[in-house]
């Protein structure tokens, strides 16, 4: 029974829940509550639908590809090297597996979640021949084949030009795998380092030197036509720029210059090479034909104008030059005139490189005591960095535009002491930053171009 | 607060208790007195045949076959009911179909037993076989069978035709000749028309026309079965958004910056993607180009990914074979 009558809330408030619920008050709160939830949904929506559906914001992702062994012995080497070079990309996810011959099984295919299957076999022992199918796993079509034919000693190079095919079916652009990097391979202390000139596989392989290594030997450049390696060597103690031929293993001097020249680069036509030749406290670029051996200065401001870079189509030059003060990158006409300045950001820049795509400029930063190498629109805008280190330098394009090889450097203690010098490679997106394996170490990385 | 006087404690406890005990004795009384559950309603007037032969006087349920011969035989739906066809009711003897439009031959067969009928003009033969035809489903045009007795197929007048005044002779063919029969009776009508009324409809009937049939010309879909404008825009988001979960691009490749790619995507009636066609202009350009037809390829694969291919359509349009158009854009 009730004991305690004392009320639960207290007159005043007793009062002011009068007021509030008064008969009006609620009856008012009640139509606006009514009149919101009677308002149908649609009417807060607003478009009307359109006639397609969009499907944007797509991200990167390798595309998975099964690859089977080829039939195994050297079937499989084959199959072991297309995967290096597909994986290595970062485009592709490689997935093992799969018949090598006979119609592909596309409903195991399309369960793993792979978009693309390769089957092919390897015959035949003095003369092998490569047989390479590609299928399509979601459309079920088989949308390359190629065959080759070529003596087993041969065969990386099959790998690398069956890895090319896929490349550029699945891609659309043309792949780098059949390509040879040439470089500086660098052994013994630091301070005395052996340089030679050395050429390799893009994938590390079948490296050999050329030059014995006598004389301080930097900067090789490929010849876009020929099989021939342009480079800066200070035999007899005269640094200047020799050709080598690749093929017979000569050498010849490119052009007599009063000074110093150095920095070579071919245009795109393998006709004639623009280089630095030095000149009382600067330097200028010239030209030279290669067939007449004819010269043209094409810069004469007094600066240091260096590391000169053709564009792809051959009508411009980019390159390096401190004529503001600082080094900085100019693009000029290639036949010389005015120069244009490029690059506005932090620190000082050098060595650009033009891409073969046209569509970017590689180049070296150095700022607050380290290097970053990064790449920038042909018009200075869009600069962004791909790696950085203590040093990193002589960034390359490979042939497509899509990778860039460069050298790393680290930093020598006391006495050369943990000097390493080695050679990287990154996609242009900056991503997929790797360490190519070389024999020793190595600098100045140059890329042929394809087929070469 | 002051402490209540004892008297009025005393009052308080016993209402209290009066209260309690009220609330619970009706409780009680309304469970214990529930209604029975009430039976369903009366279907809508059903033909009932009840024989009230002692009303009716006269023998009129001898001169035909017993029962349910009159009502099944298809009376036409009054006409302010909604126009629901009628379903062909199974005629229990071997009288003929109601006649197709031109049974106007027909009249004349022969009466050979019905003598006591004949001189029956029946005049409103001309129209009745038309509202008959009217109102019931096509029939099948069997040719009226040639009943030996025939009684011309006259149909039971509707009830909003005036009642001849001479007696029609029902349709129902009679082997035997009557054994008893009376003429100018008109109690076999007045019964007929009583139990009309009754069967009469008062409601609408509550199920609904069929719909045209045939596929009207404006009539719902598109020509190619493309429901992307029936989806609403939160639809679409939902199937783009699905899609784009597997949609991946080389977002490096040259012209990345600039891909548009136009597709039209076939899915089953469960919704997966089946068929992937690429809309002229993008087809046009794949051929061109092969760094576009990288890009575009990889938007098919997106769409038909086996992760991504079930799409989340609307439930009311699944069932059949749709399309769909997509754009993918970088």
């Amino acid at each position: 029974m009730l004991t305690n009558t004392r009320p639960i809330i207290s007159d005043q408030d007793a009062d002011n829940l009068k007021s509030f619920l008064g008969r009006r008050t609620v009856m008012g709160a009640g139509l606006a509550a009514g009149g919101l939830l009677a308002t149908p949904l649609s009417a807060m929506a607003a478009a009307a639908p359109e006639a397609e559906i969009t499907v944007d914001q797509a991200r990167t992702a390798p595309i998975p590809i099964i690859l089977p062994n080829f039939g195994g012995g050297l079937g499989a080497q084959i199959a072991e090297v297309l995967s290096n070079d597909l994986t290595n990309t970062g485009l592709f996810k490689v997935l093992p597996g799969g018949a090598s011959t006979g119609a592909p099984d596309f409903s195991t295919a399309k369960a793993t979640g792979a978009r693309a299957l390769v089957t092919g076999t390897v015959s035949g022992s003095g003369s092998v021949r490569v047989e390479m199918r590609l299928w399509d796993v979601l459309t079920q079509q088989q949308i390359q084949g190629t065959a080759y034919t070529t003596s087993s000693a041969n065969w990386r190079r099959i790998a690398h030009i069956v890895g090319d095919v896929i490349y550029e079916r699945m891609l659309g652009e043309k792949g780098y795998f059949d390509t040879r990097i040439a470089f500086i391979s660098r052994s013994g202390a630091r301070a005395h380092q052996r340089t030679r000139l050395a050429i390799m596989d893009q994938d590390g392989a079948n490296a050999r030197m050329l030059t014995a290594g006598n004389w301080l030997t930097l900067t090789p450049r490929f010849s876009p036509v020929k099989d021939q390696v342009a480079f800066m060597s200070y035999a007899n103690n005269r640094p200047r720029v020799y050709l080598f031929d690749l093929g017979s293993g000569r050498q010849q001097i490119l052009g007599e210059f009063a000074g110093i020249s150095f920095a070579p680069r071919f245009s795109p036509d393998g006709r004639s090479v623009v280089l630095s030749v030095t000149r009382n406290g600067g330097s200028d670029l010239f030209v030279v034909d290669l067939a007449s051996g004819s010269r043209r200065q094409i810069t004469a401001s007094g600066a240091i104008d260096t590391s000169p870079s053709y564009s792809p189509d051959g009508s411009q030059i980019v390159f390096n030059s401190d004529r503001g003060g600082s080094p900085q990158l100019y693009i000029m006409s290639a036949s010389g005139g005015g120069a244009r300045r490029i690059s506005y950001g932090n620190g000082t820049y050098g060595s650009p490189v033009w891409s073969p795509r046209g569509d970017l400029i590689a180049f070296t930063r150095i700022a607050n005591g380290s290097f970053s190498l990064g790449v920038m629109n042909p018009d200075g805008t869009g600069e962004r960095i791909m790696t950085e280190g203590f040093t990193v330098e002589s960034p390359s394009f490979c042939p497509n535009g899509r990778v860039l090889a460069y050298c790393r450097q680290t930093r020598a203690g006391a006495g050369g002491a943990g000097f390493n010098s080695t050679i990287g490679m990154v996609d242009i997106t900056g991503f997929n930053d790797r360490v190519l394996p070389t024999p020793g170490q190595a600098s100045d990385p140059a890329w042929s171009p394809l087929n070469g | 607060m002051v402490r209540p006087r004892r008297s009025e404690q005393i009052l308080l406890r016993r209402s209290l208790y009066l209260s309690g005990g009220a609330h619970i004795a009706l409780l009680l009384a309304l469970l214990l007195s529930l209604p029975a559950p009430k039976p369903p309603e009366e279907p809508p007037p059903v033909v009932e045949m009840q024989f009230e032969s002692a009303d009716s006087g006269g023998s009129t349920a001898k001169a035909d076959k017993p029962s349910p011969t009159p009502a099944p035989a298809p009376a036409p739906v009054p006409n302010d009911a909604p126009p629901t066809p009628e379903p062909p009711k199974p005629v229990p003897n071997e009288e003929s179909p109601p006649p197709p439009p031109p049974p106007q031959p027909i009249p004349p067969p022969p009466v050979p037993e019905a003598e006591k009928l004949p001189d029956t003009p029946i005049p409103p033969k001309a129209d009745e076989p038309s509202l008959d035809v009217v109102k019931t489903p096509p029939s099948p045009p069997s040719p009226p069978k040639a009943t030996p007795s025939v009684a011309p197929p006259s149909p039971v007048t509707e009830p909003t035709d005036t009642l001849p005044d001479t007696p029609i002779p029902s349709h129902i063919t009679q082997p035997n000749k009557a054994k008893k029969t009376q003429t100018d009776s008109h109690s076999l009508l007045e019964t007929l028309d009583s139990f009309r009324s009754d069967q009469k409809q008062t409601h609408a009937p509550t199920a609904k026309a069929n719909p045209v049939q045939g596929g009207a010309p404006n009539g719902g879909g598109s020509p190619t079965g493309d429901i992307t404008r029936s989806l609403s825009v939160g639809e679409q988001k939902a199937i783009g958004g699905a899609v784009r979960r597997c949609y991946t691009e080389d977002t490096a490749a040259k012209n990345y910056a600039t891909f548009v790619a136009h597709l039209i995507v076939t899915v089953d009636a469960t919704g997966e993607a089946r068929i992937v066609q690429f809309a002229p202009q993008t087809q046009a350009q794949m051929n061109a180009d092969p760094s576009y037809r990288a890009l575009a390829e990889r938007a098919r694969a997106a769409v038909l990914s086996p992760t991504c291919s079930k799409l989340p359509i609307p439930k009311n349009l699944l069932g059949q074979t749709r399309q769909l158009k997509f754009i993918f854009r970088p």
